[in-house]
């Protein structure tokens, strides 16, 4: 085991703490330059400077904000608290797989899978970044418009396409695996197929115009879909009203895109003589450019905008009249429609290969209703689902997601170095488990080992929690290290001992902005850090009460604000479990408790915490 | 109720008149009936509602309904309207509709005849301009043809008394 030592930077945060007694406490030498074997350093590596890294270079360095886990409290208690943060840091860095392994060079090529605007310009955007592309379409042509480009657009970006695009025409891609910097794709062209390496994947297939069927029976002879509607030639008759219904999403909200383009389609017909629209919609989805004001000026032209509670709208006389019940008025309305007009979308078939679920999450968990996934990124790192695929509104904003998803996957590709998991192969029993459960699909299995995608693993540590073997762990992060860390940090620690395992994304920043005001932690309160909560399972858990915590607490992001999609709910789970196993063991199954926890509620840890500590002061 | 039986017309025709043209823009959001101070002691009075049936050109209705002279004005509903429908502004015009119909109640025709007779809705007698006399301010006298040319009505008409130009 290395001989560690502390390099003490100085920190707002860390005022009137004497190095030399950290140092004595935590059971480490403090730097004075000389020859070391693995460091702790006080700050964050970004705070740094660069003279320090690169008299470090080479060794085990745990970057520690000691700030952040401080806090209030008289010299004697933030003494201690420091020692035990120290310690914590000292027992990861001795161990040390530290620094981190970073990965071989990721390939920096890139497939678009597709056709239309979005795989043109995502094509454009990645070869205007340096990378070299094969730009693969199914259809005869990769210029071919989708129905839903304009192809005046579509054939000016095609002419502007440089040399280090490569087209593939007929070519389709039918099977895909991998994540960031090794992605292995086979693809079936008239030249048979073949399997070939890229270092990331657009998916952005041609748009088709479809409708949502919305109500069964309707009369085939009054409807009509918005893209075919020629609103200019048709008025009402000279000596009354011609009635027009369309159908905005009764049965379900459309997306902003499609509610806007029905908009429009009603506007148009309401500015036709002695016609009355009605457009009725279970939720009137305003929220694309616009929207909003274009919505004002359909009520302005006298389009009657009916809400219907989904699944209310029924046809009778064999789809000629439409009723609903009216909430507003609390009676039935009625109308028989001349016309009917139909809400489409633009739509795109989903690759057959994703369907495997042995290889990719479930469309929702690919996909994911988070903002962090916009622009293009999937949550597979280094995949990119544009255009109609992922239901982007024609126009500029396919561009824009291109540009996006290009400038993602550039920085990716060969910006700040990745680290590797690092996989213990001896021991690896091959059970698959880190590939089923790495919520960014870098494990794989090659040739009976497991490797890694070098540009994909963001150090989350679901594979280190769930690996029955223990065999696999980003670089920093497996069971000994933090084992260590723990063992030294609870063996200074004060009784009632506590383990907080915090999210750095919810967690920490809600620990950081505790400390800066001076709030005053638990003696015993041990932090560990982790990149996300789902790196905390079993082991980690059963650990920490094994080394003598009374209470372990994990803090996770809430529901569907995970950065590594459900690293959140696995912690949960497996916080659950060990409560369960504790109560069956008949202990205090309340002494491992799940908080989820967004960064601005530091109240709520605080609370969190200390009745954690009122309960194992209680037990 | 079938929206193929409703006047299409009646939304633009009030949205025509002068104090009507915030109707349309009307979202149903309902802050003018949370609100409104009288539909909290008149059950059955609702902005949003008289709004919604004047929109689904429901012109009988409307304008038969005893409720759209009901509101007293003080103007709560077009200070929460996010839509700026103002909708004081937009039952003055349907009451004005009424009116012409021949629709107004009892109550306004009355006031609309004690206008037209004394230019005042309440008649001035020697007991008030003894009173005003006694503070020290000037007599007041009954100019009623003003308003009778003004609002082009005759002094105790047989016809509909309160006639608006």
């Amino acid at each position: 085991m290395a001989r560690v030592s502390l390099v003490w930077l100085e920190r707002p945060g860390l005022e009137g703490l004497a190095p030399e007694l950290v140092a004595r406490a935590a059971g480490v030498a403090l730097d004075r330059g000389g020859l070391v074997e693995a460091v702790v350093v006080t700050a964050p590596e970004a705070a740094a400077p660069p003279a320090l890294k690169r008299r470090l270079l080479g060794l085990p360095v745990a970057w520690l904000d000691l700030a952040l886990e401080v806090g209030g409290g008289d010299d004697a208690l933030r003494l201690a608290r420091a020692a035990a943060a120290v310690a914590r840091a000292a027992g990861r860095a001795a161990l040390a797989t530290l620094p981190p392994v970073y990965a071989p060079q990721p390939a920096l090529n890139v497939l678009v899978a597709g056709a239309g605007l979005a795989a043109l310009a995502a094509a454009y955007e990645a070869a205007a970044l340096g990378h070299p592309v094969l730009l693969a379409t199914p259809l005869a042509a990769a210029h071919t418009p989708g129905q839903d480009d304009d192809p005046e657009e579509v054939s000016l970006l095609a002419a502007q396409l440089p040399a280090s695009v490569t087209l593939a025409p007929q070519t389709e891609l039918t099977e895909l695996t991998g994540a960031a910097g090794a992605f292995r794709a086979r693809l079936a062209g008239p030249q048979g197929a073949a399997t070939q390496t890229f270092g990331a994947v657009v998916l952005a297939p041609a748009g088709q115009w479809s409708v949502s069927c919305e109500v069964d029976g309707l009369d085939p002879a009054l409807t009509r879909p918005v893209w075919q509607l020629q609103a200019q030639e048709i008025s009402g008759p000279p000596d009354g009203w011609l009635y027009a219904a369309v159908l905005a999403g009764t049965a379900r909200p459309l997306t902003a895109d499609s509610f806007s383009r029905a908009l429009r389609a009603a506007l148009a017909l309401a500015q036709r003589p002695r016609l009355q629209v009605a457009l009725l919609f279970s939720e009137a989805r305003v929220a694309s450019e616009g929207g909003e004001r274009l919505f004002r000026e359909c009520r302005q032209a006298g389009v009657l905008a009916m809400r219907v509670a989904p699944g209310e709208l029924t046809v009778r006389e064999g789809g000629r009249l439409l009723a609903w019940p009216d909430p507003l008025l609390g009676e039935d309305l009625e109308l028989a429609p001349d016309l009917i007009v139909l809400a489409d979308q633009a739509a795109a078939p989903r690759p057959a290969f994703l369907d495997n679920r042995l290889l990719w999450p479930s469309w929702p968990a690919l996909l994911p209703d988070n903002p962090r996934f916009s622009g293009g990124r999937s949550s597979r790192t280094g995949l990119y689902i544009l255009g109609a695929l992922r239901g982007t509104a024609p126009g500029a904003a396919r561009r824009e997601e291109a540009a996006d998803a290009a400038a993602d996957l550039h920085e990716r590709l060969t910006g700040k170095l990745v680290p590797m998991p690092v996989v213990r192969d001896k021991i690896c029993a091959r059970c698959l488990t880190c590939v089923r459960t790495c919520p960014h699909g870098v494990p794989r299995h090659i040739v009976d080992s497991i490797q890694c995608a070098p540009a994909g693993c963001v150090a989350c540590g679901v594979c280190a929690a769930e690996c029955p073997a223990q065999a696999i762990a980003p670089p920093g992060w497996s069971n000994p290290e933090m084992f260590a860390g723990l063992e030294r940090a609870l063996a200074l620690a004060a009784q009632p001992r506590l383990v907080l395992f915090a999210c750095a994304n919810s967690a920490m920043p809600a620990v950081g902005e505790l400390s800066a005001g001076g709030h005053v932690w638990p003696a015993g309160l041990v932090m560990q850090p982790v990149v996300c909560a789902g790196r905390v399972g079993m082991h980690l858990i059963m650990k920490a009460l094994e080394l003598g915590a009374r209470g372990v607490l994990v803090a996770g992001c809430h529901d569907g604000n995970c950065r590594s999609v459900s690293g959140n709910l696995r912690a949960r789970l497996r916080t659950e479990q060990a409560s369960q196993t504790l109560g069956e063991l008949g202990l205090d199954p309340e002494s491992v408790q799940f908080l989820h926890l967004a960064s601005n509620q530091p109240r709520a840890l605080a609370q969190a915490v200390d009745q954690m500590a009122a309960g194992a002061l209680e037990g | 109720m079938r929206l193929n039986d409703g006047d299409p017309g009646f939304k633009h025709q009030v949205a025509a008149e002068p104090g009507g043209q915030g109707l349309k823009s009307c979202f149903a959001c309902a802050a003018c009936s949370a609100r409104c101070p009288v539909a909290g002691h008149l059950p059955g009075y609702d902005p949003r509602r008289i709004i919604r049936l004047t929109l689904l050109g429901r012109r009988e209705e409307v304008l038969a309904s005893p409720l759209i002279w009901r509101c007293s004005a003080c103007y709560s509903c077009a200070e929460v309207c996010p839509q700026q429908v103002r909708f004081t502004d937009v039952l003055t015009a349907i009451k004005n509709i009424a009116a012409r119909a021949g629709c107004a109640p009892p109550a306004a025709r009355a006031g609309a005849s004690l206008l037209a007779k004394h230019g005042r809705l309440l008649q001035v007698s020697e007991f008030e301009n003894e009173k005003r006399a006694k503070l020290g301010l000037p007599p007041v006298e009954e100019r009623p043809q003003d308003f009778q040319r003004l609002l082009n009505i005759a002094p105790e008409g047989e016809g509909s008394g309160e006639e608006p130009a």
